[in-house]
């Protein structure tokens, strides 16, 4: 065959048609960028969800491993972090070894990273089914921690569990539970989506057989909880007329994090940025993609802690935060009034987000809204209050597609909502593209 | 742009960056659909800062490829891939054309993906990947001549 003819094969085989996983790209990346950014709200959620679950057995857990030849299928799997590339590299990582067997299924516990705000475990369940839902949780921590994994391993292969530490330290140890259930075939999964809006917080899913418990107790070694490299740079920088301070910079192996204290008579809150850090060398640092990217505090939209890949093992001096654009939100509020019985709002929502249903099951309340593609309920809706001005707790959102409507329904969920009068507190949100660049330095 | 016509053009460009994602690793399904994958976040995540949307196609594209090296780079870390030096086409003559193609340097290999493979005109390769017409046509050149391929260099 020459060569010719081998481009005109090539050229065919390339006509063929692509495989069905690239049909949901675009679900993964609005469900990857809803995720994005986690409010006190969402990270209290995420802690409730870490539930105890009956004591089956316990492994002992093997010491930490130094000095490793670099790990190849580690290193092959962490491809989507650069941090955690490069702490595979640097011999970082730590080899635990546990693993149990249960009803012909063996889990293992293969892999750690761990510094003082992360938690990285790679683990695995086989079995003779190609692939299964494994529901991870973490018991014996106490909450303060976002999670992160997906639950659907293929059988033999390594998953991940990434655990970030947002308001406290990594603990000393910790305790993983892993419930395996049969995987649903792709008609089930279909059929069980038609049923039930797809809902990105809430732990409720679809039945699926439950094949196995493990329980995987977990310990830390001190030593790779040192001290991080800290530095307090106090750069002041002004957005428009609003003032703020970068006031604080960790250094861990497993990322950076920085804060950004804003002036109290501000009359916006930051709520995004977009940025990268630049090293002295020209190596590039960008914010977390794949995890926490953003964390907020206690009774504020505003995102004061950021996630970037990090320096540590680039043994930087000198580095630089660039931010190319800001998200602010506006402090002043505006409040819609809801009339529950009838379902109809004082006034129409703005960008073209219209209420299209409230059902009440007892204290809770479900309010449905439909929204275009291109807007999102968050940059207007910030919350709920009752007739007494006291905030209603917003415990879950859930989305469901309308690809034919130009749009998706959104169903905010309302645990202890009193009867009588509703108001949606409206804020609103601008970009600003900007080129702000702030040296890193004490 | 808003969301509803990204969704709308990336329904059309979708298998289009999947190719050039495939041939650009050697046929791996996998990297090439999480290549796609974090490009099109990307996408959407920046989807304010696309100024035209006339250029959708080849804004995305350059994502693409900017995600392509990021890949590259990370995988090469771990792996003893070397580029095969320019000079030595008959190395190149050794081996099929979905292994040279991949094994070329990455400036000669994106232009031929995108030009060949993609089917962009030489202007719109030239957008992508942000570079002037004539190096475009110079690198479509030195590929081709590399591969012994012997495709037109017209639009």
């Amino acid at each position: 065959m020459d060569r010719m003819d081998e481009y005109r094969t090539l050229m065919e085989e390339m006509s063929t048609p692509a495989p069905e996983r690239l049909e949901t790209t675009l679900d993964r990346a609005l469900a990857r960028r809803r995720k994005k950014r986690l409010r006190p709200l969402q990270l209290s959620l995420t802690a409730a969800v870490c539930f105890v679950l009956l004591v089956n057995f316990c492994a002992p857990v093997a010491s930490a491993c130094s000095q490793l030849p670099i790990l190849r299928e580690l290193a092959d799997f962490v491809t989507f972090s650069q941090s955690l590339t490069e702490a595979v590299e640097n011999e970082y990582a730590q080899i635990l070894d546990l693993e149990q067997t249960e009803n012909g299924l063996t889990a293992s516990v293969d892999y750690l990273i761990v510094d003082r705000k992360q938690v990285n475990l790679f683990y695995r369940v086989d079995g003779p089914a190609e692939e299964y839902y494994v529901d991870c949780s973490i018991e014996g921590v106490g909450g303060g921690f976002v999670s992160g994994s997906s639950p659907v391993s293929a059988s033999g292969e390594l998953s991940t569990l990434q655990l970030d530490f947002v308001d406290r330290e990594v603990p000393e140890k910790l305790i993983m539970n892993m419930e395996v259930r049969a995987q649903l075939t792709g008609q089930e999964e279909l059929e069980a989506r038609e049923q039930a809006p797809q809902d990105i917080w809430s732990s409720e899913e679809p039945e699926r057989k439950l094949l196995a418990r493990f329980r995987f107790e977990v310990s830390f070694d001190p030593a790779y909880m040192a001290p991080t490299r800290t530095i307090h740079p106090q750069a002041a920088f002004q957005l428009e007329e609003e003032n703020f301070l970068l006031d604080l910079v960790e250094i861990y192996p497993t990322g950076i994090r920085f804060h950004i204290q804003a002036h109290e008579e501000n009359t916006v809150w930051l709520a995004g940025l977009d940025y990268h850090l630049e090293t002295e060398d020209g190596q590039r640092l960008d914010s977390v993609t794949n995890g926490l990217s953003a964390a907020g505090e206690e009774n504020s939209p505003a995102m004061v802690n950021y996630y970037a890949d990090s320096s540590y093992f680039y043994d930087s001096r000198q580095l630089r935060l660039v931010i190319t654009g800001v998200e602010l939100r506006e402090k002043e509020s505006e409040l819609i009034s809801l009339d529950e019985s009838t379902g109809l709002l004082s006034r129409p929502l703005p960008e073209d987000i219209t209420l299209t249903g409230t059902e009440r099951q007892g204290d809770s309340l479900s309010v449905t809204f439909f929204v275009p593609h291109d807007r999102t309920t968050a940059s207007v809706i910030d919350g709920y209050r009752d007739g007494e001005g006291e905030q209603i707790e917003r415990n879950g959102i859930a989305t469901s597609h309308r690809w034919e409507d130009g749009g998706y329904d959104e169903i905010h969920y309302l645990p202890n909502c009193p009867e009588g009068p509703i108001y949606l507190e409206l804020r609103y949100d601008r970009y600003l593209e900007t080129e702000i660049v702030l040296n890193l330095s004490e | 742009m808003d969301q509803h016509q990204f969704a709308q053009r990336l329904e059309t460009l979708r298998p289009r960056l999947f190719r050039i994602a495939l041939l650009y690793f050697s046929g791996s399904e996998a990297t090439a659909l999480d290549v796609v994958d974090e490009a099109v976040y990307r996408g959407l995540c920046s989807l304010k800062k696309l100024r035209q949307p006339e250029f959708f196609e080849t804004w995305m594209t350059r994502i693409l490829i900017n995600e392509c090296h990021r890949e590259e780079k990370r995988r090469r870390r771990f792996r003893s891939v070397e580029e095969l030096p320019e000079e030595t086409a008959e190395v190149y003559d050794r081996l099929p054309l979905k292994e040279a193609l991949a094994n070329l340097p990455p400036d000669l290999k994106e232009v031929i993906l995108l030009r060949y493979f993609a089917g962009y005109t030489q202007e719109e390769t030239a957008k992508a990947l942000d570079r002037p017409r004539t190096t475009i046509l110079s690198y479509q050149r030195r590929a081709l001549a590399l591969l012994r391929l012997e495709l037109g260099e017209e639009e």
